[in-house]
């Protein structure tokens, strides 16, 4: 994919152009934003208003890092959902069923064991779980060092703060993930039961 | 293990340590096992987050032509400003000069007046009255007003010391308004037929008896054209009229000579804030309300707008 191509055609006001770098990054946008916001329905429109934004602001974009770009828009419209959020609590139909219930839920392989599926269900749970633990900031930092793997210097570009501030945020988020996670040592199977712990 | 060990042992674990920094640190792994600990539980953690998985997106977030096929155009406002510049920042920096520019405009054109003076003064208001009715009466100077009282009351005086010299000497001053007499004390001889003639005057200077009838000597023209003059005679029945006239109307100033205009106007603006008319005091109040409405009408605009492309945008 040739991305520069793409982007200055997007620049240009090529829809097609911008929908092949949707199409390509769409996937780790909308990780990133269910990471953060915690449900897919929230997730589904922080993602697709980041996109909307992304594409009119896509002439301020002056190269670099296209995809370090993005995210930030998706993390600020996280912020912007999480927001709303809070002063409109909503509850969603979607909801009331359990993901054991949900016909179509993201993570359920049919092709898997039952009992396999069963403890990799409980791992995604956990992990959300512990995620959704965390403050936002913490949060945030998490999901795109440990889930998404962008290093420390792509992440204070996308979250806009110090290096320093991405090190100690960091450094607090999976100190409590590891506390939180250790709850659940006897939910989890052996395979995935942390060793050991804080001194 | 305190927060400053913990993050370096993060950034170890994620290889953000400069050569240094990491030779140092398994400088102190090698002979500190609580950080070999610390270490290890991190890496475990880091490894089960790991192990979250990727969440397939429940649909497309590609853009629909009908709605977004348009190229992403910039509105006016981005189209001048600066690359990078919010346009929201410069409407804001335009509505800040603009207010500015109207406030200097409007104080500069004023004459440095008081910029919270805006209603005229009770001078200022005679004078404006006075401007509006110079076509049909005499403008008054405020100023020579004083002098020509104080004239008419010396005249007054010496016309109480020496009545009989009432019909004889000219009058100072023909008319001021002096307070209308009874009808029934009028004496015939000073209403116009009189020994004193026509140039003596009727009124003005005269006792309290005198009748302030239009003087003689200098007419306005269009009372010129409604008052007979004293040359065509004046009847007893048109001098019942103008009596009868004279106590209906209100009591107002008048002069012999009406003066230039040109020449008595500035006289009569003793300061800079005397030929504002009261549209120009409340100018700055208008334009200012008005901007601030403008302002909030087009918030008001952006948010509605706003909403109502949240609303059209959601599936």
């Amino acid at each position: 994919m040739d991305e520069a191509g793409l982007i200055g055609d997007a620049q240009r006001g090529d829809l097609n152009a911008y929908n092949t770098l949707v199409l390509h990054y769409q996937t780790q946008a909308f990780n990133v934003a269910y990471r953060i916001m915690g449900d897919v329905d929230s997730a589904t429109d922080a993602t697709q208003e980041a996109f909307i934004s992304a594409y009119q602001a896509i002439h301020t974009f002056r190269g670099g890092s296209f995809k370090s770009w993005l995210m930030r828009i998706v993390t600020n419209a996280c912020y912007d959902e999480l927001r709303r959020t809070r002063r409109r609590p909503q509850t969603s139909l979607d909801a009331l069923y359990t993901e054991d219930e949900a016909p179509d839920s993201p993570l359920v392989s049919r092709a898997e064991n039952p009992e396999s599926y069963a403890q990799r269900m409980d791992l995604q749970a956990a992990i959300m779980s512990c995620l959704q633990g965390l403050s936002e900031d913490q949060r945030t930092v998490a999901v795109l060092s440990d889930l998404e793997g962008f290093n420390y210097d792509e992440i204070a570009a996308i979250v806009g703060i110090a290096l320093g501030t991405v090190k100690s945020r960091l450094s607090r988020a999976r100190a409590n993930l590891r506390d939180c996670l250790q709850g659940y040592e006897e939910l989890l199977p052996a395979a995935y039961r942390l060793s050991g712990g804080s001194p | 293990m305190n927060e400053r060990d913990r993050i370096a042992l993060n950034a170890y674990l994620d290889g953000q340590l400069s050569p240094t920094e990491k030779a140092i640190i398994e400088q102190r792994l090698a002979r500190e096992p609580v950080l070999r600990t610390e270490l290890e539980s991190l890496r475990a953690t880091v490894a089960l987050l790991k192990m979250a998985e990727r969440v397939p997106v429940p649909r497309n977030f590609t853009l629909d032509p009908a709605r977004y096929g348009r190229p992403a155009r910039r509105g006016w406002l981005g189209q001048i400003a600066p690359r990078g510049m919010p346009r929201l920042a410069l409407g804001g920096a335009l509505i800040t000069v603009g207010l500015v520019c109207a406030v200097v405009l409007i104080f500069s054109l004023r004459g440095g007046g008081t910029p919270m003076a805006v209603a005229p003064a009770p001078g200022a208001a005679l004078q404006e009255r006075a401007i509006g009715e110079d076509v049909e009466q005499p403008l008054v100077s405020t100023e020579a007003a004083p002098q020509e009282m104080a004239a008419a009351e010396v005249a007054q005086e010496e016309a109480v010391e020496m009545p009989a010299a009432t019909t004889t000497l000219p009058p100072a001053v023909e008319s001021y308004g002096a307070p209308v007499p009874d009808e029934v004390g009028l004496p015939p001889e000073g209403l116009g037929g009189g020994p004193g003639g026509p140039e003596t005057g009727i009124g003005g200077a005269a006792p309290a008896p005198a009748l302030p009838l239009p003087t003689p000597v200098a007419p306005q023209a269009d009372q010129m054209m409604a008052t007979p003059t004293l040359e065509e005679g004046i009847g007893p029945a048109a001098i019942e009229t103008q009596v009868v006239e004279a106590e209906a109307q209100p009591i107002t100033p008048q002069r012999v000579v009406p003066p230039e205009p040109s020449s008595s106007l500035p006289e009569a603006r003793p300061t800079g804030q005397a030929d504002r008319t009261p549209l120009q005091s409340w100018l700055p109040v208008v334009v200012i309300v008005g901007l601030l409405v403008c302002a909030l009408f087009a918030f008001t605009l952006a948010r509605v707008l706003k909403r109502r492309q949240q609303r059209d945008r959601s599936p």
